[in-house]
Parts: C-alpha cells; sequence; structure tokens
C-alpha cells in the first residue's frame, strides 16, 4: 500500500528471548503467538522432565506435558506473582497432571525407588542449568542423606499425590508412623536448608 | 505464642495441605487454626516452600522434537485470546438457561412419556455439546437446604453455586474433593445475608468430583455430594 506502513516480514521474529517469565506468561495471556513458542521452549525441558520422571513411560509423559502447557495458556491470566515464581506454578500444574494421569487413566507410575534416586542424584549427574542451584544441591544432597524410609514416603506424597493413609496402605506401615516420618523428614530438609521452625 | 494442642493436631496435617493431598475436613480444620495462629502459618509456608522446591528437583529431559510444534498446534485453534475462566454473570445465564430449559422441559412434556423428556435433555445438552448436567443440594450439619450445586460435563465443564441460606457471611474457598480424596482448590464465593452465587469453568471431569465444599473459617462446611 504507497505511503502506508510496511508490515514486519513474516520472517522478522521479535526477539523474545530476553523476557521475563511473568511477560512471557502475559504475552501468552494477551495471545501472543511468539511468547507462547518461546515460554513453550524456555520450559519443555522442565516441564516434560517432570512429568516423564512420574509417569516413566515418554509417550504418556508427551501427552502429560502437553496438557499442562494447554492449562497454563488457559489460566495465564490468572497467574498471580505474590503467590509463587512461574517455574513453580508451572511445574505444580505439571505435577498434577501427572498425578492425574496415573490416578485416572490408570498409567503405571515410576517406581518409587527409582524416582528417589533420580531425585536426589544417585541416578545421575546434578543439573548445572537448573536454577537456584545451591539451593537445589543443598536439597539433592540432604534428600540423599535422609534414611530410606523417611525420604520414600515423603516422595509418594508430594510426587504421587498419596494421603499418609494411602501410604501406609502401600507400606504396610502404621499412619501414624508414615506421618511421623514425613514430618521428621521434612524437619531434616528444611534444618539442612538453614530454615529454621518456628 | 507457645504451641497448644490444636497447633500439634494441625502440624500433623501440615504436610498433606503442603503438598495438596488434604481432604477438606482436614483441610478446613488447618484454615479455621491457621486464621488465628501465626506460628502455624509460617511452619505452612516453609514446609509449602519446600514441596516447590522438592517438585523443582526433577531432572530436565528434552521431548522429541515435533513436541513444541504440537503443543503450539494445541494452542492455536482456539481464539487469539486464551480461555478464561467465564464470568460469574455469563455462568449464570448460561446456568439459568440450561436449568429453565430443563424445567420447561419438565413442565411441558409433563405427562407424556419420559422418552419425550429424556429427547428434550439430550437437546438441550445438544446445543453446547455437553455430556450431562448434574445437580446437588448444598447443605451444612444443622441446615438440610442452604442452596443447590449445578454441575456440567461439557467442553468446558463447569460448576454453579447457587446459595438461598448459607449460615454465616462472608467469604467461603471453594474446593472440589475428588473421588480420591484430593482437594483442588476452585475459587471464592462471597455470601452476604445467606445468599451468593459463584460459577467456574474447571478441567476436572465432573465424575471425578466425590463432593464440593465451601469452606470459611469459623463457619460450618457447606457440602454438595455429587457421589
Amino acid at each position: 500500500m504507497p505511503g502506508g506502513i510496511p508490515a514486519r516480514p513474516a520472517h522478522v521474529l521479535l526477539d523474545v528471548a530476553p523476557l521475563s517469565d511473568e511477560s512471557l506468561l502475559a504475552g501468552m495471556a494477551a495471545g501472543d503467538a511468539q511468547a507462547a513458542a518461546a515460554f513453550v521452549r524456555r520450559y519443555q525441558a522442565r516441564v516434560y522432565g517432570l512429568a516423564l520422571t512420574i509417569v516413566g513411560s515418554p509417550a504418556t509423559a508427551e501427552d502429560v506435558a502437553q496438557e499442562s502447557f494447554v492449562k497454563a495458556w488457559r489460566h495465564a491470566a490468572a497467574y498471580d506473582a505474590r503467590r509463587g515464581r512461574v517455574a513453580t506454578w508451572l511445574l505444580t500444574i505439571t505435577r498434577n497432571t501427572a498425578i492425574d494421569a496415573v490416578r485416572y487413566h490408570r498409567e503405571a507410575a515410576t517406581d518409587p525407588d527409582v524416582l528417589l534416586g533420580v531425585l536426589d542424584g544417585r541416578g545421575e549427574a546434578p543439573d548445572p542449568q537448573a536454577s537456584d542451584v545451591d539451593t537445589s544441591e543443598q536439597l539433592r544432597s540432604a534428600l540423599r542423606g535422609l534414611p530410606r524410609e523417611q525420604s520414600r514416603p515423603l516422595v509418594l506424597m508430594v510426587f504421587y499425590g498419596l494421603t499418609a493413609k494411602e501410604i501406609a496402605a502401600l507400606d504396610g506401615t502404621p499412619v501414624g508412623t508414615v506421618k511421623t516420618r514425613i514430618r521428621r523428614s521434612l524437619r531434616a530438609l528444611r534444618q539442612r536448608l538453614g530454615v529454621a521452625d518456628a | 505464642m507457645p504451641e497448644t494442642p490444636q497447633c500439634a493436631e494441625v502440624r500433623d496435617l501440615i504436610p498433606e495441605l503442603a503438598a495438596g493431598v488434604a481432604s477438606g475436613d482436614e483441610r478446613a480444620r488447618v484454615l479455621a487454626h491457621l486464621a488465628g495462629c501465626a506460628a502455624c502459618r509460617h511452619v505452612l509456608e516453609e514446609t509449602a516452600k519446600l514441596v516447590d522446591e522438592l517438585v523443582l528437583l526433577a531432572p530436565e529431559h528434552e521431548p522429541s522434537p515435533g513436541f513444541e510444534s504440537t503443543v503450539l498446534a494445541a494452542l492455536q485453534p482456539r481464539p487469539v485470546r486464551p480461555r478464561r475462566p467465564l464470568p460469574t454473570l455469563v455462568l449464570r445465564a448460561a446456568a439459568l438457561l440450561l436449568v429453565a430449559a430443563l424445567s420447561a422441559g419438565l413442565t411441558w412434556w409433563q405427562g407424556r412419556d419420559d422418552r419425550d423428556l429424556a429427547a428434550r435433555y439430550r437437546h438441550t445438552l445438544s446445543v453446547a455439546h455437553g455430556s450431562y448436567l448434574t445437580a446437588a443440594a448444598v447443605t451444612t450439619a444443622a441446615e438440610p437446604q442452604a442452596g443447590h450445586l449445578f454441575a456440567y460435563q461439557g467442553s468446558p465443564s463447569w460448576i454453579f453455586v447457587t446459595l438461598t441460606a448459607a449460615p454465616q457471611s462472608g467469604v467461603y474457598d471453594i474446593y472440589l474433593v475428588t473421588t480420591d480424596n484430593r482437594t483442588v482448590p476452585a475459587g471464592r464465593c462471597t455470601v452476604a445475608d445467606g445468599q451468593g452465587s459463584y460459577g467456574v469453568t474447571i478441567d476436572l471431569p465432573i465424575r471425578a468430583i466425590q463432593r464440593v465444599e465451601l469452606v470459611m473459617p469459623g463457619a460450618p462446611i457447606l457440602t454438595a455430594r455429587l457421589h
């Protein structure tokens, strides 16, 4: 159109890589396709990694990861930065979606002891790219230092969404014992991270 | 503030609350206590942070090469703006229309064969490609009919709660309690003079919801049982 503002060629993309998580999420909420693509690219390894850690099957993990991004996209406008980081928010969505996949679709989950080995670093080397490396490595080390009888029920609750009662039934342990072990494990982890109890 | 017997009971439940697996009853008990206990609130906050950090320990893995385009394609068919929870007024109108249509069908076809009513119901649901609509009374231990809950299975699925005789005014937290006893927050409903209404789209299938609870510290729990 003579005299008009030339349209940006389709191949010229805005550089969205440096944008914060919050900005990308806001872009997604506003329907910005580039922001959505950058957001997916930034988080796909973490989202898929968590899904795979819980469900064990690559095909199911991809379904879970895809559903998690769709949920995040749907609810992006409702994200409240005061209630936590984007990574935490997105991975909580992923965790819940993976738990739903295991429960409602009767998918076989990763063996809890294998999962524990992956989390505490016995399974593979620590990830140098993870954010808050110090905290994560301290926590990984602290988890490794816990007796298996304490770390296992904690992992069953946090990653498989099991209640103390369900863990008790699964492991043939009294409910009170399960609760005590979980409380002790949490206390030990908090102390290791330097957080004092009230 | 010294630790009380209630503190000890609540701290027993805090791990499950922080991990999002506490039952509705337990959650209500903890929330009621937390309203007046800063020390237990601190423990819950720290425990919730720790749970978040544990989730972050999961290692990264790259998905298959086509994953990104598959995800972006899943975001494409919808409108440019992402779907948000429908405004209460829109849901209210939708719920009332659906209920009115069903009621009208009930009246109009009264005396006719049940199959006509069933056909009318199916036609009503087919308008938005829904699977079913169900309803339940909202009750407390002392009040058998504090209001109603409607739950619609469709795309999207939604719940709509309307209260006519709630025992106390204030802001109630709404929780979906699943058939496997997980508790999922679903928003807040403001009640004045015993009356209030709230609607929200939900991701869970309706069949996975055992009951819906409206919880406010110091007030009786309002419950609608779907199963």
